[in-house]
């Protein structure tokens, strides 16, 4: 159906998910550079990066795993106050909380929107290049079969081996 | 049916969130059956600070029961805790029922009456998870009570006493198909019996449009925003992208806002904030503007947006808030954004095509008339409670 046809169409009969697509594709329009060109990339590009950024508990990425092997890594605005000094240390620690934390707890909220920002960004990040390379090696494989098709094709058969 | 509400605030002044749909749902009730409040004395939602006196009282024909509240809420302590419960993975299951007990409103009165009188009602109904009153108290009468959990996609539903907690009711009442399959996702095992309700929208008479818009100077068209204007609502966002809108001069519309201020406002000549309306003036206001703007990425149910398809008008929401998106997907009421090139096309859409903005106003009412009155959802609520609980 062409453009005016369904705007008359959805002056009766609007379908959210319909006009959503008419959307995306104008704002597609707009964006069309290089390799975005391509439409069935682009399309393919958008499907895949939703899927990638799709909320998953943390410790199903697999980078993260290897991250956490080394220590943590994760955003940590919470500072840990503790002491294994006893008493001497106790004081220290209830200095620490009653006196220096509430100060430092209103810094540290002036900055929260922007590191869990930051956050987000780093795990989207790590989400992006973990599908990445899962499927660079799934494309390494996939080459790596059909070379061993190939080659296995080219070697005659022995009963095929032509008389000397 | 004697039917005993539990939540943490009670109020006719409190006209959103899960203590209005208490409320109303509770009055509604009232027709059918024997319904009584059992809530807190607490009126301030950040602090808890008192408001009302404890005893009994009656607001809108439903009996009150308040309880007084053990102490105010203590901001630091419940940082300190929430951080420790959200960010350290290294916290026990005390830990997090000591979150619920910092969240407040700590209530040991209230509990114990529940314990008292366990055997005075037949069924006990508890509004949102998260509260002293319903995590505790349903944990008293488990066998007899329905829970509606109001949850949103946030870090406190992901504690791990919570994914006992979501089977122990007796059923549930969820408010969206989303927040059913979001608290299915993180209880442990099979949920109890449950059932959507939603909520059912009523429209004050005699409204007029022409003049709220004088009584507040509102001369332009413009898009409304009605909830508490915070952070937490996605309403800074809001404000970046309406400007940066607004930069490009595609149309000539206004941000109008109303409702409590918990951010400040641009100061721009194209945003005028109303403060707080009454609820008459909310659906003048509805009426007045040219649609819905919704940023909100946390709600169990969003109902000023069913507000809107009440009135008619289109709306536009956040579409990285799953229930937003299916509901306005459900209606074909609006339509949603997930950045600022989608909220730029979704509102030159809905300003460049009237119509077609005004047949999306139009399905959302048709939806709303077809899935949300109160007999059907009174009948949803009894047909559960018929189903789950056994009376004596």
């Amino acid at each position: 159906m062409d453009e005016p046809a369904l705007l008359d169409k959805w002056k009766t009969a609007p379908r959210v998910d319909d006009i959503m697509r008419y959307l995306q594709k104008r704002i597609d329009a707009r964006r069309r550079t290089g390799i975005l060109f391509d439409d069935e990339i682009r399309t393919e590009l958008g499907v895949w990066l939703t899927e990638v950024l799709a909320d998953r508990p943390a410790d199903e990425s697999t980078l993260q795993h290897y991250l956490d092997t080394l220590g943590e890594w994760r955003l940590q605005l919470h500072p840990h106050l503790a002491t294994h000094r006893g008493l001497p240390g106790k004081v220290f620690v209830w200095i620490k909380k009653r006196i220096l934390y509430p100060p430092l707890r209103w810094i540290v909220e002036q900055v929260e929107v922007n590191a869990w920002r930051q956050d987000r960004l780093n795990l989207s990040l790590l989400r992006v290049l973990e599908e990445t390379v899962i499927e660079n090696g799934r494309l390494k494989a996939r080459v790596a079969r059909l070379e061993r098709a190939e080659a296995d094709r080219s070697v005659p058969a022995p009963d095929e081996t032509p008389a000397p | 049916m004697k039917v005993a509400f539990v939540i943490h605030r009670y109020a006719e002044s409190i006209v959103g969130g899960s203590e209005f749909h208490c409320r109303r749902i509770a009055e509604e009730m009232a027709s059918r059956h024997d319904v009584e409040v059992l809530t807190t004395t607490a009126e301030d939602y950040v602090t808890w600070k008192d408001g009302f006196a404890p005893g009994l009282e009656t607001i809108n024909g439903v009996k009150v029961r308040r309880f007084r509240i053990k102490a105010r809420r203590n901001l630091v302590r419940f940082k300190e805790i929430s951080d420790l419960c959200f960010y350290e993975k290294a916290h026990t299951a005390d830990d997090e029922r000591e979150w619920v007990r910092a969240n407040g409103p700590e209530t040991p009165e209230l509990l114990q009456f529940i314990r008292d009188h366990k055997a005075d009602y037949d069924v006990f109904i508890f509004y949102s998870f998260r509260y002293y009153p319903s995590y505790f108290g349903l944990l008293e009468v488990a066998e007899k009570s329905i829970l509606v959990p109001t949850a949103e996609e946030d870090a406190a539903v992901h504690l791990s006493i919570f994914a006992d907690y979501f089977n122990r009711p007796a059923g549930a009442l969820f408010l969206t198909p989303e927040e059913q399959d979001l608290v299915g996702k993180v209880a442990h095992g099979v949920l109890p019996p449950s059932d959507i309700i939603g909520f059912a929208v009523d429209i004050p008479p005699g409204l007029d449009a022409a003049g709220f818009r004088i009584r507040h100077g509102l001369s332009h068209p413009f898009l409304l925003y009605v909830g508490r204007i915070d952070r937490n609502k996605g309403c800074d966002g809001l404000f970046r992208y309406f400007l940066e809108y607004d930069r490009r001069k595609t149309h000539d519309i206004d941000l109008v806002l109303a409702g409590t201020k918990a951010l400040d406002i641009p100061n721009h000549t194209r945003v005028k904030y109303l403060g707080f309306l009454t609820d008459k003036e909310k659906f003048e206001a509805l009426q007045s503007s040219e649609l819905l703007v919704m940023p909100s990425p946390y709600e169990s149910l969003s109902i000023v947006v069913l507000e809107a398809w009440a009135m008619g008008k289109a709306t536009l929401v956040n579409g990285l808030c799953k229930v937003l998106r299916g509901q306005s997907r459900r209606s074909n009421g609006g339509l949603f954004f997930s950045n600022f090139s989608e909220f730029c096309a979704g509102l030159d859409f809905l300003l460049e095509n009237r119509e077609i903005r005004e047949a999306l106003g139009r399905s959302g009412r048709d939806w709303l008339a077809a899935n949300f009155s109160w007999t059907r959802l009174l009948d949803k609520i009894d047909d559960l409670v018929g189903r789950t609980i056994k009376r004596s």
